[in-house]
């Protein structure tokens, strides 16, 4: 389905994304065992299987929790599940088990910063990551410019001197570099989405991205989120319609919320492309848990965003979008 | 073998090659089409049928080499023209997409030769407010009217929409519906104030690489796109 023709009776404006974070916050508590890493999680070296769905559910849900009331139903859930998350990891110890193991990578400190960011602290973590990042192997490791900034991140959060220039890091992903937007498939579009999260602090400080980001999200960020609608990638999508919450000023978007509403299973699954599953095993909690948290914190930014004044139709700030009439060659 | 000669079954290939040799005679630099005229160009009788259908299907397209670099058509190629405006005048309740494209072409003669009176233009109302996605989808079927001198609403509606145009372009290119991406770059070649962060002459490359091969409309679109580039007359964005 078209964002273009979403079912007219389906709920509009904030009520759609109300729906959506109280169904996914549902299905994310029903689950929440299903996060708990293996008690071996640290001798297996498979971080991406083991842990990375703990600290991204902990990335996430301190997300929901700042975006949303207290007294809240959605808050209280947002806050047991983070804290489920931090027992989960033995309240930090996980953190210092992975760091011993590979005591030279960075997703230890990545997974603890989310939690440090909500005030969740391990002292003998922190001691460690501080001695790693002092050293000069951890400035020079390589990474991908878009992983950098989620390093540079969790430096921040933890009082770390930053391991490179922020800003040079950000012009130099893809996003940064202004890409032609018709180039856009799925792994730019995770790098895009990923440099607005970190850039603006998980949404917290939209007015962190540079005007030039800014312009050309709001010109093309409408293109490429109803592509993903329309080919039910909604895994991508609902990262999208979060980048778009993370605008200083977010176009209107009621039909692609719509759309994207009607993607999500009865249960508040969401899945990665396609149908929701009806399975709701092992194998279906692998799948689904990213695009679920995704649905959940999307909804929460989008509910406490401001709109731009829907009435203008110029949604694309005129001053940095630099018309080409006078370019042609 | 009646089924082979008859026009409606022949005609998508006779589109095809229609659309190929007024490609290469938009690619040709001045050069125009490889013989003294479209029939003879794609060795169909002028008056043959298929011929007069291909025509009505291209529309104003079938007169792009003439319009676009601004010399006098073929007098084989106009009277061509004016048996296909003729003989598929549009019902009443013709599709927009139906009227506009015998305006085009009905428009197209006329500013090629002076003669006749200007018909009246279909509806346009809806170009100011059809969803993006719904325009991109519309204005790329109308293609042959992104043209340079035949005035319309269709290009003054466009204009106004420089950004949901690029979306569009953006859209087709990620579904890989190269036809539409390539009717949207023309009217982006067309219209003022389309971003430079679209990157359109590198999309207009791209989509030729990615579609030419198996639509002769994709290298139709795209050539004439390319062509308006270098020689349309810079307009200045409305205020």
């Amino acid at each position: 389905m078209s964002a273009a023709d979403a079912p007219v009776d389906a709920p509009t404006g904030s009520g759609v994304q109300a729906a959506v974070l109280r169904r996914a916050l549902g299905w994310l508590s029903a689950h929440r065992e299903r996060f708990r890493p293996p008690p071996d999680a640290a001798e297996r070296a498979e971080p991406d299987v083991t842990v990375k769905p703990l600290g991204e559910l902990a990335e996430l849900m301190a997300a929901v929790l700042r975006r949303t009331a207290p007294g809240g139903q959605e808050h209280a859930l947002a806050g047991e599940l983070l804290e489920a998350a931090w027992d989960a990891s033995g309240r930090g110890e996980l953190f210092l088990a992975l760091a011993r193991a590979e005591p030279h990578a960075t997703y230890p400190l990545e997974m603890y910063a989310a939690f440090a960011g909500a005030g969740r602290r391990h002292a003998g973590f922190e001691a460690f990551a501080r001695s790693a990042a002092a050293t000069r192997s951890w400035h020079c490791t390589e990474r991908e410019p878009t992983r950098a900034l989620a390093v540079l991140g969790a430096e921040r959060r933890l009082g770390l001197a930053p391991h490179t220039d922020p800003a040079a890091v950000a012009a130099g992903t893809w996003l940064g570099g202004l890409p032609e937007p018709w180039a856009f498939e799925s792994r730019s579009g995770y790098a895009a989405t990923h440099h607005v999260f970190h850039v603006t602090r998980w949404g917290a400080a939209p007015e962190l991205l540079p005007a030039d980001v800014r312009g050309h999200l709001a010109a093309w960020l409408p293109a490429w989120t109803v592509a993903c609608l329309e080919e039910e990638s909604w895994d991508l999508a609902g990262e999208l319609l979060a980048v778009r919450a993370c605008l200083p000023e977010p176009p209107p978007a009621d039909a692609e919320w719509a759309a994207y509403a009607a993607g999500q299973g009865p249960d508040g699954v969401v899945a990665p492309r396609g149908p929701a599953p009806e399975a709701t095993d092992e194998a279906a909690f692998r799948a689904c848990y990213h695009p679920t948290l995704v649905a959940a914190f999307a909804a929460a930014l989008t509910l406490t965003s401001t709109p731009a004044d829907p009435a203008d139709p110029a949604l694309p700030d005129p001053a940095a979008l630099s018309p080409s009439a006078g370019g042609r060659p | 073998m009646a089924e082979a000669t008859s026009p409606a079954s022949g005609l998508p290939d006779a589109v095809q090659n229609t659309a190929s040799v007024i490609a290469s005679a938009l690619a040709g630099g001045g050069n125009h089409l490889s013989a003294p005229d479209l029939a003879g160009s794609v060795a169909l009788s002028a008056h043959d049928p298929l011929l007069v259908a291909c025509v009505r299907v291209l529309g104003a397209d079938a007169l792009a080499p003439a319009l676009l670099y601004g010399v006098a058509a073929a007098p084989a190629d106009v009277a061509l023209a004016e048996t296909a405006r003729d003989a598929y005048p549009p019902p009443p309740e013709a599709t927009a997409a139906s009227a506009w494209s015998h305006w085009g072409l009905a428009e197209a003669l006329r500013t090629l030769t002076g003669r006749g009176v200007r018909e009246t233009q279909p509806d346009a109302d809806w170009v100011a407010g059809e969803p993006w996605p719904r325009l991109a989808h519309r204005m790329a079927q109308l293609a042959p009217l992104a043209v340079p001198g035949v005035e319309s609403a269709l290009a003054t509606g466009a204009a106004k929409r420089p950004v949901d145009l690029g979306r569009g372009f953006v859209r087709a290119v990620r579904r890989r519906d190269w036809l539409q991406a390539a009717g949207l770059g023309r009217w982006l070649a067309l219209v003022p104030g389309v971003p430079t962060t679209l990157g359109l002459d590198a999309g207009l490359d791209f989509v030729h690489h990615m579609g030419a091969a198996a639509d002769a409309r994709v290298a139709l679109h795209v050539r004439a796109a390319q062509l308006m580039r270098v020689t349309a007359p810079v307009r200045r964005a409305p205020a």
